[in-house]
């Protein structure tokens, strides 16, 4: 298979397959960088066990290199390895990776050891097929041996190598030992997939009866013997100082066993958070709010809609778009705004760290593992091999636990005491000590001709630099690669076609990265976009976009589907609408239809979403409907609430009374539908959420007539 | 605990009684279109079990 035989090609070219005797007993195969010809290091006191395990008794182990938030990696990756080393999920656990980068690198996101950006299955498809197959191989080998047979004569089916000939049958846990002592094949050949019993069935989530009978431990379950309970109040104006508390009325609330104080934040440590809790209250600390005391959202709009009307880095430039613009007898343009958005992941930051004269160890759930322990030494002064990382699985992500400043915090913290220190923030404290998806202007237009076609496109995108703080030899020429994402790859025919991106950071307010990262914020503009386009053509939108993806066939097919799905066209009650979304993104097409009511006082209700989504080879189709359903969800609550604002230097959002999220009795009717397709596999976790946001937008003005070019959807505009 | 309350005082939940039982608890991971039918087969679980 050609595409197969590509993906091997590049995997070779940088990282070597291994094995070996696995500590206990048993056969571990894994992953080292090419080029390294010594046993794989991992700086912790871990063996050597990289990726799967099997023990003596023929269960396997797979130490997943990508963490498990609920996006089913958990189950996928394990799914991979199962297929071509030929056992049982049900014989089939999964447990965290280390940190380690050699080990556990993703190259998606460059060889560091995150998990994000949908890239999961992207990184990780062939890695995990191939030390399946090399086990299986080897196991066959010492099989082969003990029988005195030649190994073509063997097959497996279920952890099992049997000669059919002679109807002996050897059990895995049997061979791993002799195996382990074999040479790893050089190459390895991978299950055709018409052959495939894993791969492609919703096989059952190894993480969910955990997670519904308790005993799932995440990282706010973290239960360390002599370990306190602390709560902390950072300052509310970012980049404020603390300036003062009350330390006696904190240690007279009972249970209250000390005060630690960082230069921005106070912590109370206690036996339990409620006193902790109580007795940040009673503490009452004051800050020196500094320079962005008075900061509004206004002053950052501003800023932005000024950056905005300056030239910025070219991220693309095809054609020439100031002629085929001015040329153009029709034309359109519109700014759009993206606001400032929470994280909310259900699970509230929280870490709990132990540090000793030794060195540190951490016990949290976090994305970034090793970044987190470079971060924990740096911060202590100590070397990365003295940090441990202890990973959970992690209540929610969303990009939130792609940071590391709650990290560090709770080590500041317990750097203060003997004992292990176990710090949570409360939820208000969450919301307000965000790192927030940033605030973007946007200019766009575009020119058409005569027929209705688009014949020039200029968009011009302005925002924070997530990029540049987080991985800075990303930045090319200015342009932040990820603020561009969702932009720079259209699936529409544009004959002249230019994208620039303008950096302006608003003061003191973190930016991170939110799930669906540039493209969600992209693909609200665009999409959008696209509808007024349409209208100015005097196009029905669905028709306007299968005339311009004419020549991006899966595209075209996603929105052929949704059509279909969705009954496009048939009539609908007055204030109602439907409104369509295309996307390509993280390698994957969608479209979505959204159908929405607006009641006479501009309430919105969602009442169907429609998706039909491309991502090439589907591992798990029901993680994938899961990931469409969430995302949808998710977006959904940021295109009706979602708006994080700012005054006097500080957020005025703090729990889910003011900072809404979308309710069971709120939530639509969803359809998914997965095309099949052998493709190599896209990403689901971050795209599912930025197609639905301008679907219902397009709905809306579908129902009412009226263009919303800024989240969040304002009732008052849509009244009767 | 929600839905258990909810199939207690109401062991045969419309689509409608579950949505406003269940509207007390927040899923920030967007599980609702399953939560929805895991609490419909438990009910019909439990009605087979006569529970």
């Amino acid at each position: 298979m050609a595409l197969l035989e590509r993906l091997e090609a590049r995997l070779s070219r940088r990282a070597l397959l291994v094995a070996g005797a696995a500590v206990g007993g048993g056969l571990y195969v894994g992953w080292i960088p090419a080029g390294n010809a010594a046993q794989p290091e991992s700086g912790q006191s871990f063996a050597p066990n990289a990726f799967v395990r099997i023990d003596r008794s023929g269960k396997v182990t797979v130490i997943s290199p990508m963490i498990e938030m609920g996006q089913g990696t958990y189950t996928s990756l394990p799914m991979l390895v199962a297929e071509d080393l030929d056992v049982e999920m049900k014989n089939v656990s999964v447990d965290h990776s280390p940190p380690d980068d050699k080990l556990y690198g993703n190259a998606h996101v460059g060889g560091a050891q995150i998990t994000g950006n949908s890239s999961s299955i992207r990184a990780f498809y062939l890695p995990m097929r191939q030390a399946g197959a090399a086990a299986r191989e080897m196991l066959i080998s010492a099989a082969a041996a003990k029988l005195g047979i030649d190994a073509a004569r063997l097959t497996t089916q279920a952890g099992t190598v049997i000669d059919s000939a002679s109807g002996k049958r050897i059990e895995y846990g049997a061979l791993v030992d002799d195996a382990a002592k074999l040479p790893v094949p050089e190459k390895v050949r991978l299950k055709d997939p018409s052959n495939f019993r894993i791969i492609g069935t919703p096989a059952k989530r190894l993480d969910i009866a955990g997670k519904v009978d308790g005993t799932a431990m995440f990282g706010i379950d973290a239960k360390i013997p002599g370990m306190k309970i602390a709560t902390v109040a950072a300052s509310p104006v970012f980049g404020g100082k603390l300036a003062s508390y009350d330390e006696r009325a904190a240690l007279a609330v009972p249970y209250v066993r000390q005060i630690a104080r960082l230069d921005d934040a106070v912590a109370v440590i206690a036996d339990h958070y409620w006193a902790a809790r109580q007795g940040l209250e009673a503490a009452k600390p004051r800050f020196d709010d500094g320079a962005n005391a008075n900061l509004t959202t206004a002053d950052v709009v501003a800023a932005l809609a000024k950056a905005a009307a300056e030239p910025g880095a070219v991220a693309k430039n095809e054609g020439d778009v100031p002629a085929a613009l001015l040329a153009a007898p029709t034309k359109r343009e519109a700014v759009y705004e993206n606001p400032f958005l929470a994280h909310c992941t259900m699970e509230p930051m929280n870490c709990t760290a132990h540090v000793t004269p030794d060195g540190c160890e951490i016990w949290v759930g976090t994305q970034i593992p090793t970044v987190a322990q470079m971060a924990v030494a740096k911060a202590l002064g100590i070397d990365q091999a003295k940090v441990q990382i202890h990973n959970h699985l992690l209540g929610g992500g969303f990009g939130r636990r792609l940071e590391f400043d709650f990290i560090v915090q709770a080590v500041l913290i317990a750097k203060q005491c003997e004992h292990p220190v176990k710090v949570v923030w409360s939820r208000e404290e969450d919301i307000q000590h965000d790192m927030y998806r940033p605030y973007y202007y946007d200019r766009i237009s575009a020119g058409l001709d005569d027929s209705g076609k688009i014949v020039a496109w200029n968009h011009r995108i302005v925002g924070s630099s997530i990029m540049a703080r987080f991985s800075p030899a990303a930045m090319k020429d200015g342009v932040d690669p990820d603020a561009v994402d969702g932009a720079i790859e259209l699936p529409y025919a544009l004959p002249n076609y230019r994208v620039e991106y303008r950096r302006e950071e608003p003061p003191g307010i973190p930016t991170a990265f939110w799930r669906g990262v540039g493209p969600t914020r992209n693909a609200f503009v665009i999409e959008s976009f696209i509808d007024e386009l349409a209208a100015a053509a005097n196009k029905d939108p669905m028709q306007f976009r299968l005339e311009h993806t004419e020549g991006t066939p899966r595209a075209h097919h996603v929105l052929e589907r949704v059509k279909k799905m969705s009954g496009w066209g048939l009539p609908l009650k007055p204030r109602t609408g439907r409104g369509v979304a295309l996307l390509f993104a993280f390698e994957t097409y969608m479209a979505h239809v959204a159908e929405v009511s607006v009641a006479d006082d501009g309430e919105v209700r969602i009442d169907r979403v429609f998706v039909a989504v491309d991502t090439g080879i589907a591992v798990n189709p029901d993680t994938i409907v899961a990931q469409m359903e969430s995302g949808v969800i998710f977006g959904i609550t940021a295109a009706l609430w979602g708006e994080i604002t700012i005054e006097k230097g500080r957020v005025q959002q703090s729990n889910f009374d003011d900072y809404r999220m979308l309710r069971i009795n709120e939530t639509p009717r969803i359809e998914v539908e997965i095309v099949q397709s052998s493709e190599k596999p896209g990403g689901i976790g971050e795209p599912g959420t930025s197609a639905v946001i301008p679907a219902v937008f397009n709905a809306i003005h579908a129902a009412t007539g009226v263009r919303l070019r800024r989240m969040a959807i304002t009732p008052e505009r849509l009244k009767v | 605990m929600s839905a258990a309350a909810l199939l207690i005082s109401n062991p045969t939940p419309t689509d409608d009684d579950i949505d406003l039982g269940m509207a007390g608890n927040i899923c920030r991971c967007g599980t609702y279109v399953r939560i929805r039918e895991a609490v419909k087969n438990a009910a019909q679980l439990l009605s087979k079990t006569g529970e």
